[in-house]
Order: C-alpha cells, then sequence, then structure tokens
C-alpha cells in the first residue's frame, strides 16, 4: 500500500475495503432495526427482544466495529471518519430500494446537506507536518 | 410525515440518549484501568436503550425520517460536551451542527 508518494495514515489498500464494510454494517444496522420494527409492530418491550432482526441489528453493531478497529489500525481518524457520513445516502437508498418509501427531491437535498454536515464535523484539521 | 407523536418522541429521545450514551462513555474512558468500570458498563446500557427506542419509534416512521433525525447527534454530542463537560467547541463543528440542522429541516420539510 505505501508507495513513494504516500504518507502513513493516508487512506489506502486493505482499509478501503474494511472501511467499506464498516459503512455497510453501520447502514445495515439501520435495515435491520426497520426490518425488527415490522416484525414488533404493536409490541412492546418484549416483542422487540423476541425479534431476531433486533439480535442481527446488534450483531452489525458489532461488526460495524470490528471493521472500524481495523480501519484505525493503518489510517488516521481525520482521514477515515468523515467517509461515514455516506451511511445517510445509503440508507436513503435502502429506505427506497428495500422498503418502497418514496424519496422526494426534498430527501435528496436534505441528504446531502446532511452528509456534507457530518463530513465537516468528522473532519479535524490536519495536523502540521513536522 | 408518518407516525404518531409518541413514536415521534421515542424517536428524538434514542437522539438524546445517544448523546448521553457518549457523554457517559468518554467519561468511562477517562478512568483507570483494572477495575470495573461502571460508568463504562451505563454508557454501554444507554446504548443499548437507544437500539431498543430506535426499533420502537421505526414501527411507524419511515426509515428515512428516523435516519435523518438521527444525524442530529453529531450536533447534539457536541454541544452536550461544551455544555456538561466544558469541552472547547471548534468553530468548524459549530458550522457543522447548523449544517446538519439544515439538512434536517430540508429533508423533513422540504415538500
Amino acid at each position: 500500500m505505501t508507495g513513494p508518494e504516500s504518507r502513513p495514515g493516508d487512506l489506502a489498500g486493505a482499509a478501503i475495503g474494511a472501511l467499506a464494510m464498516a459503512v455497510l454494517c453501520r447502514s445495515l444496522v439501520f435495515v435491520f432495526a426497520k426490518l425488527a420494527a415490522l416484525g414488533s409492530e404493536g409490541g412492546g418491550l418484549v416483542a422487540i427482544l423476541w425479534n431476531p432482526w433486533y439480535w442481527a441489528e446488534l450483531g452489525a453493531l458489532a461488526a460495524q466495529s470490528g471493521f472500524w478497529i481495523l480501519v484505525l489500525r493503518t489510517t488516521r481518524l481525520a482521514v477515515a471518519y468523515p467517509t461515514t457520513a455516506l451511511v445517510y445516502a445509503l440508507n436513503l437508498a435502502w429506505a427506497w430500494a428495500l422498503f418502497g418509501e418514496s424519496v422526494t427531491p426534498a430527501n435528496l437535498v436534505g441528504c446531502g446537506i446532511i452528509v456534507v454536515g457530518v463530513a465537516i464535523a468528522a473532519t479535524r484539521a490536519r495536523e502540521p507536518s513536522p | 410525515m408518518s407516525g404518531s407523536l409518541v413514536h415521534w418522541a421515542a424517536l428524538f429521545a434514542s437522539v438524546l440518549l445517544a448523546v448521553a450514551s457518549q457523554l457517559v462513555l468518554r467519561v468511562g474512558a477517562r478512568r483507570r484501568r483494572g477495575s470495573v468500570n461502571v460508568v463504562t458498563a451505563a454508557g454501554l446500557a444507554l446504548f443499548g436503550a437507544v437500539t431498543v427506542l430506535m426499533v420502537y419509534a421505526l414501527q411507524a416512521i419511515d426509515l428515512k425520517s428516523a435516519i435523518a433525525v438521527s444525524s442530529l447527534t453529531y450536533v447534539g454530542t457536541p454541544l452536550a460536551e461544551r455544555v456538561l463537560l466544558g469541552e472547547h467547541l471548534a468553530r468548524r463543528t459549530l458550522v457543522a451542527c447548523h449544517v446538519i440542522l439544515a439538512g434536517v429541516l430540508v429533508f423533513l420539510y422540504g415538500g
């Protein structure tokens, strides 16, 4: 991964795959939560806890944490963290494709603004070169 | 927008609890290692409550709307850190909070 042009901590190589998996797992947390909600509709806490999709949600959270640790082994947080903003765009796509939710132009614009805002929040000023 | 008032209240409560869990986990991370860290356990328990509240909210609220509202944790966490932990609030973070808030409003009320 480290060519002569690259710097330690830049996003490259296996970290990209791990980061993609972390973002995918984070988006699946919401998908599984929605499936758990559909499966426990009208029920309370017990119905939610007994729904297998709820445990799939927790599993996706655990998997996301695992992939995130892999990412941070090779990549600076300041480089990797802003890409997590993509979760919001990905979940809008899931909502439309898997659950038939309508996506309006305002949803697309709002989602775009949120992604930019989260990316700004997650980006820290780059450290000065030594 | 879909969903009853109770489900929307659950959704916003999940955001508040997510912010609270972030703060508690941060406080727990500062504690000494080697002992049972009750604070960290409390933070994880709060996060567990967030997952249940989110499922409850999604019983009546669209996935797309819930996701948009959940982004408010990026607004609430730095503000709570500033107010409760006295941490510095960078100008970049303040800008991000306004952008996210604008995005959520456009998403929910933009038509």
